[in-house]
């Protein structure tokens, strides 16, 4: 104490204070058996039970009829008394006595217990002849894995026996009985008929799903579930398995309340986007939830890797109350995740393999080449009668013919660079057990994911895509003394990425950007047997444009290697302080994160050659980069050249000390309180300048304070004062608080009458304040300093030789003192509902208003000469939404058993002040307040032109139009088109809708299930510039879309409503910009995944050691229903890169 | 309850956990992780080294004029063309204009915020009031002594001025900026209006003058200083802005009496003064008095110790004038964007003509952009006359075959057939044009003379494809440093010539017609740059040789002779586009159709054929004056737009 006081005094490092204070303190504590206060009068047994099981981790399990009259009459009188000691005297006197295994009671009949099982009694002496032993396992029916401590009794009687560690028991039957009653915490209790001539007996008992979700992760801690006034969805972290390494993906659908979307498939790219309740906010800052993995703050990445396998708990908080203990960093929402801990009991093995088959779940389909060169000819003309065309009609003729492939190249670059399918791998092996003083939980996975590129043996690397991801978990639990708890974590992830320069987007964009007739991909090596390199095609582009692509050489001539890791070790130390007072505990943990990435790319430059020709016939090549002085392109190499890429490192630090307090008093009053330090510190090592570079930290004081009484209402409070680095001294700390009430309405007695239908109904309210520092681009930390930069770009260049110069001066960011945090304002109502004990509806509904969004001051007007712009925290908005989630559960006789869920997120925005002009009446339509945050603007079309005297008698559009390009409509009536005749189109780019519809049906050892997910109210731009056939681009020139070839407006096909204006081998002015013309409905309805599984039966588990196993089949994007044709619909606007994947698997669990 | 002492231990221990927590988060250093010397703006007037990275600041924003993407004065005229899309163009935005695509939505080129390749003016005025307001302090920059402080600051006030007048010459009135607003502003403070024309002439002038007191006159430190405005520079600019401001777009222009500030001020004042354009003589009088003085004269080749034909010497003197580095004429050269542009207009210039070392893939030349058939039209024939009012020479079939005599060696390739437009002509055809079986003499002529030296062989297929001919057939070989070497793909570097000698000569002789009508200076001026080109006086030639004999003796007529001198003297330097708009005559000369030849041709027969790429539409008179981005009229209500964009 004196240590720490006076470390204390000096300031030093709190957080070892706290933990030398922490040891010392253990040696007061004298901790036995749990104690409870218990006081009333004639209370029955069962009240005593329910009694003790608030005030400690017990659990009585028992006959409820049997226990039902017992009343132990007079008052009861007990002040912090050891269970055992209540126990004693209470069942004494009534034939009763009880065995403690772990932290479960079971209550017994006292005499017929003692008795051996199946020793007949008198009244049985019939059955003496039917006496037999049965024996066999009880599991739990959704994960198959064995219940340990199940009770077994044979109805009617005291006769039972509970199963051992691995799920097994053994029961003499005899008697009348012909049922056993098979109970476990948390499941579902089950009646089993005992068949004659049948021994052995796979019990399956699945869980309540009310009770198993009983305990819900919240921030700090957790809650049972019922007390909860909060908005938190939890989920079964075995619902987010699926046939993908990439857990992101998975939620979509699955867990009301988080909008998600995934845009591309790439593996190492195909983390979903996700948000809590919708995106509430705009800006540069951060809009995304936090994501906490055992409070260890973590990237999408990190949860993109994680193993189902491995969750202990998943929840997502959505309200302010929730999420306001996380004051600076909560306004988004928050994912909170814990891993798994080990269990007492000998060392359990789980193993899950998976191979899987991926492929592209739809194609962007091209024209075919002939068509491609007349069109392109037509683009030409169509524009310009005096062009000229950029292919003979021999070169037609002779590509049709496909007689000389080499002078009159015909590719196909999608089937010359793609796939068709690919194979991928995952495994994840999991080990668990420990005794009393410690226990563990190690798992390590491997997942192998392949690109969809195609390999070429030109080449002794792999271009195509490899990502292979490593993780390693480890979480020790030890028990230092009786009353102090140890977890010791350790998390390493690791990603080897092998993939082609640029990613594999790039590849198929280049697929599209890549002229197919103007090269062959590569020459026969036959051709040049002397050369050591493949012999890439290639030309010059007409006009002196230098080289084209060729996708296939960029493909092929080199790689790019990533490595990214990310270590974590992690302390936390519980103290339990039921000796200082009952009920409180304190917490300690901290822990570091070590990340690091870097990339290299090795590649050689390609030999280009051209083909040359003698009287029309090819006749052999030239090379066309030799590397002479002024050759055109990139000098070509034959042995590999390397380029360090990126690297990236950081280091995280983090500390919290907690104290938290929960008790029941007078078995009605139920309080608890917590309250937190933390502090972070965030270091990285690639900053790129001085400001950058500085840490990156908070720190802050949560609280919270619940109360709750007699079950049936509920209070409470939350507050973060939390403090950032980013804001000037005045603006540094920020104080969020958030008050909740809730009612149970179901254990009110007036509504007794109804809980045989209405088995619970609970309406929770919350409000609360929750706030955001990270806002403005990374890059835009300080906001409070100006950033002059002294070292700009020379300039000058004076003197004879014009070699004098200077850097100029360049400023970044004018100081800004009064930025500060970004609020947000969360008003959650919500109801529980539990309906014929099978259907549970939770629905939420909720509005947030943020406040101080930072913009940037758009009305500062160019004469004002700024270099930057300036921001300020001005922007407003208001979000608003339902969550829905239906669940429906059904066991039936016969092992049949029907599981469904529905769930609907539905979160609209809404910008209410925004840092614009004051615009004119009649140009009111710029205006983006009242419209959704991911709003579209755009013209509005209304056709393709008719002729030029439709062109002549429109208002005047952007560049030369003609007839066939895009008619706009004139909102301001300015007679001329112009960006100020742009208009809120369409839906957000974000969907305001995800629902998903899951279903699983088990009999026997047989189940299926199907998950269908949705997507409604969005809308994306189809990116015209990308997919203008024809046009030259650097060394790219564009493609031909098959839909393009099939309807576009022409001199023959005066369309009108044709999908492409009129053709242009440029980018035409008029039809690029973002209109209705471009604008698609991104909703879609897709079976997400569907699985059949087989579980393999005991007499075959039993004969291999095993102790679980199951087989699966199963799918991810099967199929998409949506009215958009051309990509998957939900990549939306980048659809012609890396497609999402449809993926078949096989894969196999077994434990052990 | 079971051991008070111990208890009250607890609640110690209580007390103490409480206080470590709120230790914790209420320890203010812990946020406070910013050092404190981090840089501010003060810091770049702490020290002369400092301070003069803040001039050159000042002088980075200066248009790119090598570079004819960014150049409108060269790119949006009808001097030169260039087919859209064009490959390895650094950025079509400036060369988008001759197709009309100039909008209000995203302006090309524009000169206030700098966006699609105009100059961010306003962005360089507050950066030159920052200076003036620092280094105006004499409490800061103490190293700085106060002569250089002097010069500097008239440096920047230059700047500030030009700035101005970048935006003055496209936009007309503009809103000034004379003091920086602070960040801080009201919004009715930043909300500022345009000032009518003439203010903002009187203005810029002032900024002139008060600039002119203390510059160099020439620069004595040569090695790190060329390039620095010097005295000369700011009367010169001053010359150009007053003649501007006289010129008929500013000067009693009607068309846009409309154009008033929503608080009802005009403008423009649509009432013609001679008194601007005796303020323009007195200026360009001023400035050519200055030059003299400092010795910058009309350039002329130096005899070569190879002695070469008089021909080539004439062809020389004009070619130098433009692209020899530093040569004595040039009052302002630009350095602006030499570190990586110094070579981009060379090579927009440089044709094929040594065929030993054009390979197939070499990518030296970029000759995308080239004269018109209409440029080739303007040079006078070699009577010093234009083509179509000489008497003696019959240029009806511009397109009819000749082949070249021994007499005409020097200018196109002895024995080839070329189209008549290149035969007779004056010397700045053959010294500015590359052409068809055109001479082009350089440096490291194979011959070591000029007879049996390079020329240019540009029909369909002679040359590589790699270094295309450009679209109309014709070079602007004027452009091209005459050391350029084909072999080692070198471009020696010049200074742009922002203005130069003959420039101020002629802006001399058209105030003063404007003035006092067609008098012996006006004579006097035109002649003496006819005389560096080879040619006879005005008088002379159209007495001789003209079909209007009397033309030069009438003002209307003499100003039309200056125009065209104009023209032709100072053709791809930047100059013609921004004369045809202060002349008024833009609507007429920038519509029509643009021409060339078949530059896919293998024959003479079907090379030479005139054809059209485009025609061109000018607005009138909308398209006289610039747009204003139609966001900055959105967020200032006070600005007004420009009639009929």
């Amino acid at each position: 104490m004196k240590i720490a006081s006076r470390d204390f005094a000096r300031k030093k490092i709190s957080i070892t204070a706290f933990l030398l204070f922490f040891l010392n303190f253990t040696m007061y504590a004298q901790i036995v058996t749990p104690t409870v206060t218990i006081k009333g009068n004639n209370m029955t047994l069962e009240q005593i039970f329910q009694s003790i099981e608030r005030q400690t981790d017990l659990t009585f399990f028992y006959k409820e009829a049997l226990l039902k009259s017992e009343i132990i009459s007079g008052p009861l009188n007990y002040t912090d008394a050891k269970v055992t000691t209540v126990l004693n005297e209470v069942l004494k006197g009534h034939n009763l006595t009880y065995e403690v295994k772990k932290n479960v009671i079971l209550i017994k009949r006292e005499e017929k217990i003692a008795a051996e099982p199946g020793k007949p009694a008198e009244k049985q002496h019939q059955d003496i002849v039917q006496e037999k032993q049965i024996s066999g396992r009880v599991l739990s029916e959704d994960t198959r894995t064995p219940l340990p401590m199940a009770t077994l009794l044979l109805k009617g009687t005291s006769n039972g026996i509970t199963t051992d560690q691995n799920g097994y028991f053994k029961l003499k039957v005899g008697g009348s009985s012909k049922t056993l009653v098979v109970q476990y915490i948390g499941y579902i209790a089950r009646e089993v008929n005992i068949v004659n001539g049948v021994n052995d007996y796979e019990i399956l008992l699945s869980p309540k799903d009310n009770t198993i979700k009983d305990v819900v992760v919240v921030a700090y801690g957790t809650q049972k579930k019922t007390s909860l006034v909060s908005s938190i969805t939890s989920i079964d972290p075995k619902e987010l398995k699926g046939p993908s390494s990439n857990l992101t993906t998975m939620l979509a659908g699955r867990i009301a309340g988080i909008i998600s979307y995934q845009r591309s498939g790439e593996p190492g790219a195909d983390n979903a986007q996700f948000f809590v309740r919708g995106v509430g906010t705009f800006g540069a800052g951060k809009v995304d939830p936090l994501i906490l993995i055992d409070n260890i703050e973590s990237s999408s990445r990190d949860l993109a890797r994680l193993q189902p396998d491995d969750i202990g708990g998943f929840s997502i908080l959505k309200d302010a109350t929730a999420s306001s203990l996380y004051g600076a960093r909560g306004a988004n929402g928050v994912i909170l995740i814990t891993t798994k801990t080990g269990g007492s009991g000998k060392m359990k093995f789980n193993v899950r393999m998976e191979n899987s088959s991926s492929s592209n779940t739809r194609n962007f389909a091209l024209a075919d080449n002939v068509t491609y060169m007349k069109l392109a000819n037509e683009a030409v003309l169509t524009r310009n009668p005096l062009g000229a065309l950029p292919y003979s009609q021999n070169k037609i003729d002779h590509t049709a013919n496909g007689d000389d492939p080499l002078l009159y190249p015909n590719n196909n670059w999608i089937e010359q660079l793609i796939k068709k399918r690919t194979n991928n791998q995952r495994v994840n092996i999991n080990a668990s057990g420990g005794s009393d003083k410690s226990k563990y939980y190690l798992a390590m996975t491997y997942n192998v994911d392949n690109g969809i590129l195609k390999e070429n043996s030109l080449n002794n690397f792999n271009n195509n895509i490899k990502l292979r991801s490593y993780s390693l978990l480890s979480n020790v639990t030890l028990n230092l003394t009786k009353t102090t708890e140890a977890l010791v974590s350790l998390k390493g992830q690791f990603d080897d990425y092998n993939g082609p320069i640029g990613g594999g987007a790039a590849t198929f964009y280049n697929a599209i950007w890549s002229n197919p007739v103007a090269f062959p991909a590569v020459y026969p090596a036959s051709l040049l047997p002397y050369a050591k390199h493949p012999l890439f095609g290639n030309a010059l582009i007409p006009g002196g444009g230098g080289l084209y692509v060729n996708p296939y050489a960029q493909s092929l001539s080199g790689f790019q290697a990533t490595n990214t890791s990310t270590l974590t070790a992690q302390l936390s130390l519980k103290q339990n302080l039921d000796a200082v007072t009952p009920g409180l505990s304190m917490r300690v943990m901290a822990y570091t994160s070590r990340y690091a990435y870097f990339a290299v790319t090795r590649q050689y430059s390609p030999y280009y050659y051209m083909s040359s020709a003698v009287d029309g016939k090819f006749s052999g090549l030239t090379l066309i980069n030799d590397g002479a002085s002024g050759s055109v392109g990139a000098t070509p190499t034959e042995y590999l050249t390397y380029n360090p890429g990126d690297k990236n490192v950081n280091s995280t630090t983090y500390g919290e000390a907690a104290i938290n307090y929960a008790r029941v008093f007078n078995d009605k009053h139920s309080v608890g309180a917590m309250l937190i330090g933390t502090i972070r510190n965030y270091l990285t090592g690639n900053a790129a300048n001085l400001q950058l570079s500085l840490p990156a930290r908070n720190e802050g004081l949560s609280g919270r304070f619940t109360y709750g009484y007699d079950n049936r209402y509920l209070f409470e409070y939350n507050f973060g004062f939390n403090g950032s680095e980013r804001f000037a001294a005045n603006h540094r700390f920020g104080f969020f608080p958030s008050v909740g009430g809730g009612w149970i309405v179901s254990n009110e007695k007036f509504f007794k009458p109804l809980t045989n239908t209405i088995n619970q109904l609970k309406f929770r309210f919350t409000y609360g304040l929750v706030g955001n520092d990270q806002i403005g681009s990374a890059t835009d930390r300080f906001f409070y300093l100006s950033d002059v930069n002294l070292n700009g770009n020379a300039a000058g260049y004076f003197g004879t030789n014009f070699n004098y110069s200077r850097p100029t001066v360049y400023i970044n960011r004018y100081e800004n003192q009064n930025i500060t945090w970004e609020l947000s304002k969360q008003t959650n109502l919500g109801m529980d509902l539990i309906l014929f004990k099978d259907l549970t509806v939770t629905v939420d509904a909720y509005q947030q208003n943020r406040s101080n969004i930072l913009m940037v001051r758009s009305t500062m007007p160019t004469s004002m000469g700024l270099q930057v712009n300036i921001s300020s925290n001005a922007g407003k908005a208001t979000s608003k939404g339902v969550d829905l989630a239906l669940d429906y559960h059904k066991s039936f006789n016969n092992s049949l058993w029907v599981q469904t869920r529905g769930t609907l997120t539905y979160a609209k925005s809404k910008l209410l002040v925004n840092e614009e002009p004051q615009y004119a009446p009649n140009n009111k339509n710029l205006s983006k307040i009242g419209n959704s945050l991911g709003q579209i603007y755009g013209l509005v079309a209304e056709k393709l032109f008719v002729d030029q005297a439709e062109v002549n008698n429109s208002p005047v559009q952007y560049g030369s139009t003609m007839a066939g390009d895009i008619k706009y409509r004139d909102i301001n009536g300015d007679g001329k088109i112009t960006n100020a005749d742009y208009v809120p189109i369409g839906f957000p780019s974000t969907p305001e809708v995800i629902y998903g519809f899951l279903f699983s049906v088990g009999y026997k050892n047989f189940d299926i299930s199907a998950a269908f997910q949705g997507s409604a109210r969005s809308s994306f731009i189809i990116n015209s510039a990308n997919t203008t056939p024809f046009y030259l681009n650097g060394g790219n020139q564009n493609g031909l879309l098959q839909v393009i070839a099939d309807n576009h407006w022409s001199e023959d096909n005066r369309n009108s409503y044709a999908f492409w204006p009129r053709l242009s081998n440029t980018l035409s002015e008029n039809n690029t910009p973002v209109s209705t013309w471009w604008l698609r409905d991104g909703s879609f309805l897709r079976l997400k995944s569907a699985e059949i599984g087989y579980n393999i039966p005991n007499r075959f588990l039993k004969r291999f050691h095993l102790s679980n196993g199951r087989i699966y089949v199963n799918g991810m994007n099967l199929f998409t229903i949506s009215a958009f044709k051309l990509w998957d619909p939900e990549m939306g606007a980048s659809g012609l890169g890396y497609p999402i994947q449809k993926v078949f698997n096989t894969g196999l669990t077994v434990g052990f | 309850m079971k051991d008070n002492k111990l208890v009250g231990r607890y609640y110690k221990m209580c007390f103490l956990i409480l206080s470590v927590l709120l230790a914790i988060s209420c320890k203010k250093p812990f946020l406070d992780v910013v050092p404190d010397n981090v840089a501010t703006i003060d810091n770049a007037f702490t020290s002369k080294t400092e301070a003069e990275k803040y001039l050159l600041t000042c002088y980075s924003y200066l248009p790119v004029d090598y570079d004819p993407t960014y150049n409108v004065g060269l790119s949006a005229g009808d001097e030169v063309f260039v087919l859209d899309p064009t490959n390895n163009i650094r950025s079509t935005n400036v060369l988008r204009l001759n197709y009309g695509d100039q909008n209000t939505s995203d302006p090309i080129a524009n000169f206030m915020s700098g966006g699609r390749d105009g100059i961010a003016s306003y962005k360089a005025i507050r950066d030159c009031n920052i200076f003036l307001e620092n280094v105006g302090n004499v409490s800061k920059v103490p190293d700085l002594d106060i002569d250089t402080r002097n010069r500097w600051i008239a440096e920047v006030q230059f700047l500030k001025a030009f700035y101005h007048f970048v935006m003055f010459r496209a936009y007309g009135p503009i809103p000034l900026i004379d003091k920086n607003l602070p960040i801080s502003a009201s919004i009715e403070e930043v909300y500022v209006k345009r000032q009518p024309v003439d203010s903002v002439v009187n203005y810029i002038a002032s900024l002139l003058d008060m600039a002119a007191v203390n510059l160099p006159a020439s620069i004595n430190n040569t090695s790190s200083e060329l390039g620095r405005i010097t005295k000369p520079v700011a009367l010169s600019l001053k010359a150009k802005l007053l003649v501007t401001a006289a010129s008929p777009l500013f000067n009693g222009n009607s068309d846009f009496g409309s154009l008033r500030n929503k608080d009802g001020v005009a403008l423009f004042n649509p009432t013609y003064s001679t008194e601007k354009w005796q303020r323009a003589v007195d200026a360009c009088k001023a400035a050519i008095d200055l030059c003299a003085a400092q010795n910058i004269q009309l350039y002329t080749f130096p005899a070569q110790t190879i002695p070469l034909s008089a021909t080539t010497m004439t062809q020389m003197s004009i070619r130098n004038a433009m692209s020899e580095p530093w040569n004595n004429e040039l009052i302002w050269g630009s350095t602006s964007g030499v570190n990586w542009g110094c070579t981009f207009l060379q090579r927009c210039g440089i044709g094929q003509f040594d065929f030993n070392n054009a390979v197939a893939s070499k990518t030296g030349g970029h000759p995308l952009l080239g004269p018109t058939i209409k440029m080739a039209k303007m040079f006078y024939t070699k009577n010093g006359v234009p083509i179509d009012e000489d008497r003696t020479l019959d240029f009806s079939n511009i397109a009819a075959l000749r082949v070249a005599t021994h007499e005409e060696r020097f200018n196109v390739k002895e024995g080839e057939t070329t189209a008549r437009l290149n035969f007779d002509r004056e010397p700045r055809y053959y010294a500015d044009l590359g052409f068809d079986r055109g001479i082009w003499y350089m440096a490291n002529s194979p011959s070591k003379s000029d007879e049996n030296t390079f020329w240019l062989m540009a029909r369909g297929s002679e040359l590589s494809q790699s270094s295309p001919v450009p679209i109309a057939g014709f070079y602007m070989k004027k452009t091209v440093n005459w050391h350029m070497d084909w072999n080692t793909l070198t471009y020696p570097p010049y200074a742009y010539p922002e203005i130069r000698l003959a420039d101020l000569y002629l802006l001399y002789a058209e105030a003063l017609n404007e003035v006092q009508g067609p008098t012996a200076d006006v004579y006097d001026y035109v002649n003496r740059i006819r005389a560096r080109a080879g040619l006879e006086t005005v008088e002379s030639s159209w007495t001789n040789y003209s079909k209007n004999p009397t033309k030069y003796t009438t003002k209307d007529g003499m100003r039309s002779i200056i125009q065209r001198e104009r023209g032709i003297e100072l053709c791809f330097e930047g100059h013609r586009f921004w004369d045809l708009l202060r002349w008024k005559t833009a609507a007429q000369e920038l519509s029509g159709n643009i021409t060339g030849w078949v530059v896919s041709g293998q024959t003479p027969e079907l090379y030479y054929r005139e054809v059209s790429f485009l025609s061109r539409h000018f607005v009138s008179p909308r398209d006289y004056l610039w747009p204003i981005q139609e966001n900055d009229l959105l967020v200032n209500p006070n600005l007004v737009q420009n009639p009929n964009w």
